[in-house]
């Protein structure tokens, strides 16, 4: 399903954070966010997720479908329904430390699926993620990398239409962060979704996104919005293809 | 590797210095018996030690242990339920936990002999211990269950809703484990508590059997010596019932539960 906020305003303090905010996301595209801490970019996905209402404004998420504020409810129905469901993939990885790694993965598939379905989308998703062989171990015996995997194969084979990443790569060093983003794109590639990402890394951004979107200001307003296209080739690390873009980029983010 | 060898190294040094101050504790009882030098008032460890065999191969010494250890065991499971019961909304939210905080205080405050009285008019020998203890422990385990349930982590919880988690299942895979250590260890205290209260209460409601009858009536007759072996084996068995729950601790904190 494609994501909308429109018209959203909210504030936690007096200053409005958010004042008659609009922005669209189209079905199956990466759009990633980038702006200063603060800039609301977690606030924008605790309301796609549901975890937040804006005083004012309409959103269209799987979670949340609203006129107005004042309705502003679960969309009613069956809650199993596909573009019901939304996943995220935390800055931590956010697993349970009681639970092995494979439990981890299919608890949240549990009501969802019969239990020989879960156990081979759990099977099928930690092998994308590079995870074989790890299902049996538990949280605290893997490395950080290998904990963000897990935390990306719970997002995917939870049968979600979206799919939020709140900074999910920023404690990893580069070699690990670039990964575990191609991890994601080969995720992406066997299971297409809708992916609404925030990150600080102008690299990050062009690596991953099909959208680039810059927030910033207060009340927060879009400072920039270009689609990303380039290939796969050009948005390497070691490319130069993508280097206007990200003088664009960083030039938008420090003024 | 080292770091187990430190480890073990250090568990044999620290039983030794046990062992140490277990026999400076004999020592020091074996002089004062000396001093006195009358079994009525401190008889000496090796009298004590007399007695104990013979209260512990007589009739009437099983009967009552195990009937203060039932005693025991009915209180906590009576208290472990309905501490979970209370205490899991309470640790969820704050005003049933302002509310239920004067009731809290209240029975914390009381002395244990006012309650033992109080349930000497309402219930029979038997129940009399098994009421105090439980009365005394249940506050102790339901503000281990709201700590418990407070140490939950906020990250996880936010999970769970992303997630479309049930309350049971939020319950089920978040609460119940995070509030299990807790749980436990609030359980270790509660025992030796609850030993300490279903004695006491047995000396002043004399169920036909229970430990602190045995004690009662030894006291009666002047018989110091039998009254300190009677309280050995209250020491004793209090103790190797935490122990138990020590190692079950020890054992789930190296599976990576706790």
């Amino acid at each position: 399903m494609s994501v909308s906020l429109e018209s959203i305003t909210f504030s936690y303090t007096r200053d409005d954070l958010f004042r008659d905010f609009t922005i669209h996301f189209d079905e199956g595209s990466v759009a990633v966010l980038l702006g200063p801490s603060g800039c609301g970019k977690t606030t924008l996905l605790h309301f796609l997720a549901g975890l937040r209402i804006p005083m004012k404004g309409k959103i269209s998420s799987p979670v949340f479908d609203t006129d107005t504020v004042e309705n502003a409810a679960p969309i009613p129905g069956d809650p199993k329904a596909f573009s019901r469901r939304t996943s995220c993939v935390f800055q931590e990885p956010r697993l349970f430390p009681w639970r092995t790694v494979s439990e981890n993965v299919r608890i949240p598939l549990h009501n969802l699926y019969s239990v020989s379905e879960a156990k081979d989308r759990v099977g099928y998703f930690l092998a994308l993620v590079g995870l074989e062989g790890k299902g049996h171990a538990y949280p605290a015996e893997l490395s950080g990398g290998q904990r963000q995997r897990a935390s990306l194969a719970r997002a995917f084979a939870f049968p979600s239409s979206l799919v939020l990443m709140d900074e999910p790569f920023q404690s990893l060093d580069l070699p690990l962060r670039i990964q575990l983003m191609d991890v994601t794109l080969d995720l992406l590639k066997a299971e297409p979704r809708t992916v609404i990402a925030v990150t600080h890394d102008p690299r990050e951004a062009i690596y991953l996104g099909d959208r680039v979107v810059v927030l910033g200001g207060k009340p927060v307003n879009i400072v920039l919005d270009r689609p990303v296209d380039l290939s796969r080739a050009d948005r390497s690390y070691s490319s130069s293809a993508s280097a206007s873009l990200e003088a664009l980029l960083f030039f938008a983010l420090v003024n | 590797m080292p770091q187990i060898g430190m480890n073990i190294k250090k568990n044999i040094t620290s039983t030794y210095w046990a062992i140490m101050g277990s026999l400076a504790v004999l020592v020091v009882w074996e002089f004062a018996a000396r001093t006195f030098s009358s079994a009525l008032i401190l008889p000496g460890p090796l009298p004590v030690a007399r007695e104990l065999f013979r209260l512990t191969s007589g009739p009437r010494f099983l009967p009552a242990l195990s009937g203060s250890f039932f005693r025991v065991l009915f209180s906590l499971f009576f208290a472990l339920p309905l501490s979970l019961l209370i205490g899991i909304p309470a640790g969820l939210n704050q005003r049933f936990n302002a509310f239920l905080r004067p009731v809290f205080s209240m029975i914390s405050a009381t002395p244990v002999l006012s309650i033992i009285l109080i349930a000497l008019l309402w219930f029979g020998q038997n129940q009399v211990p098994v009421f105090a203890a439980f009365l005394m422990v249940f506050p102790v385990m339901t503000s281990n269950t709201i700590a418990g349930v407070r140490s939950s982590d906020p990250g996880l919880l936010e999970m769970t809703r992303v997630y479309g988690f049930s309350r049971l299942d939020t319950l089920r895979h978040l609460y119940l484990p995070s509030l299990a250590p807790y749980l436990l260890a609030g359980a270790r205290s509660s025992l030796a508590l609850a030993w300490k209260v279903v004695v006491a209460a047995e000396v002043l409601s004399q169920p036909t059997n229970a430990l602190g009858t045995g004690m009662q009536n030894a006291k009666a007759q002047l018989e110091t010596t039998e009254l300190f072996a009677w309280t050995v084996v209250t020491v004793t068995f209090a103790g190797i019932c935490d122990l138990g729950l020590a190692l079950i601790h020890k054992r789930k904190k190296n599976v990576g539960i706790a």
